[in-house]
């Protein structure tokens, strides 16, 4: 009856089933996206390119699903940087969700372990280390690893050792085991959009592709980026022990996640923008948030972050805490 | 005796789920669905896991599907167990 007797809830788990699982999903990713690439080139061949309608119909689903990721799962969900009232965590889980990264629990518990191994073994994506604590010397190889070949094998993150605090969430646990349904939500309403602007099967089908397939890869390729480029090149203006980097020319794509070393440096903080150039579109987000009364307890670096010199030491208090 | 092993289990899970849930064990409800409890499929796999170790035998992470919750769990692998024991008792004492 002591909590002596039982053995430490383990990190990640030894499951052949739900490695399966897990490269099943990595699989279905790459299948979607490259079914994406050849209707669009198929339709732009066959006399359909994309019009603004198609253009249109991507930037907005990259956007809904791409602050899914960032604002939700990431700032308030991984980090708890602010708090929001119900419908908006809802609203964000499932906007994430339909970016088709996995499962709410799972990209937490995911993201909670790379921070506590950054860019060290049981870092599941880090282009210096592989996650047994092999190392990757080849830069190339330490590319290829940390952008998606650790996304086909990586461990098993334990949800009910990273992510207690959403499985003790009612509601977004709900929202959580419907995670197909998101995505497949997803993808039928760019479908539908695209039915009604060109009418028919055509129409739909270019929906589809630009608002759903080709959106969840451009998806992906803004979270490869972060874990790959924004820890190999760019600027460190924070000496964190890792190796994470800021980058200004990927900061629009990923939605203000390429301030990555400010974010390494501050990860409780809910906006990364520390300097007036460092754009962080997710974190103004949050700022709206916050000025209409939907979100607070709204972390922010302090002005530490925002005066503080290139390369100084972190601050030993603050907004540092995992 | 299979009641005394149905109560060692439920409270062992009992334990753990208040563990993870980071509440008192007195506040875990042993008819609640595990999935209610906010347990995804990944969480349960690690519970099962642990279980089995607990146990010592190999527990499939259906188990939890099939028996949703930490009474009706508790009640099947106590009598599974106890059959089990019975049989391997009959089969030691079966003449050669």
């Amino acid at each position: 009856m002591s909590a002596t007797s039982k053995p430490a809830i383990a990190r990640t788990l030894e499951s052949p089933r739900l490695h399966r699982v897990q490269q099943r999903h990595a699989i279905a990713v790459v299948v979607l996206s490259a079914t994406g690439i050849l209707l669009v080139v198929g339709f732009a061949v066959a006399g359909y390119p994309p019009g603004w309608a198609e253009l249109a119909n991507f930037a907005v689903f990259f956007i809904i699903a791409g602050l899914g990721i960032s604002v939700g799962f990431h700032r308030m969900f991984t980090h708890c940087s602010f708090k929001a009232a119900t419908p908006v965590r809802v609203a964000l889980a499932v906007m994430g969700s339909m970016a088709m990264q996995g499962t709410l629990k799972f990209w937490v518990a995911l993201h909670r372990r790379h921070h506590a191994h950054s860019d060290e073994p049981g870092d599941p994506h880090s282009p210096y280390v592989l996650e047994n604590g092999t190392p990757l010397h080849g830069k190339l190889a330490g590319f290829w690893h940390s952008y998606m070949a650790w996304s086909f094998g990586h461990e098993v993150p334990n949800t009910a050792f990273y992510a207690r605090d959403l499985i003790r969430d009612r509601i977004i646990s709900r929202v959580n085991d419907l995670y197909f349904v998101w995505v497949a939500v997803g993808l039928a309403i760019p479908a539908a959009i695209g039915a009604m602007v060109h009418g028919g099967w055509i129409g739909a089908a270019q929906g589809l592709a630009w608002g759903g397939l080709i959106r969840i890869y451009a998806g992906h390729n803004m979270i490869w980026s972060i874990t790959s480029l924004t820890h190999i090149f760019g600027q460190r203006d924070f000496a964190t022990p890792d190796r994470s980097t800021n980058n200004l020319w990927l900061s629009v794509f990923t939605l203000g996640e390429a301030w990555h070393n400010n974010h390494h440096a501050f990860p409780s903080a809910a906006i990364l923008q520390f300097r007036w150039y460092q754009l962080d579109i997710s974190g103004w987000v949050v700022a709206v948030l916050e000025k209409t009364g939907l979100a607070w307890n709204v972390v922010r670096a302090g002005e530490y972050a925002r005066f503080t010199n290139l390369n100084s030491d972190l601050p030993t208090s603050g907004a540092r805490q995992p | 005796m299979s009641k005394q092993q149905q109560d060692d289990i439920e409270n062992w899970l009992s334990d753990l789920i208040a563990e993870i849930l980071e509440i008192p064990p007195s506040k875990v409800d042993r008819t609640k669905r595990f999935d209610r409890y906010g347990l995804d499929s990944v969480a349960a796999v690690s519970v099962t896991g642990m279980l089995g170790k607990h146990l010592g035998r190999d527990l499939d992470a259906t188990a939890m599907y099939d028996y949703p919750t930490i009474s009706t769990l508790s009640r099947y692998l106590a009598e599974s167990m106890e059959a089990e024991g019975i049989k391997a008792e009959s089969m030691e004492g079966a003449p050669q």
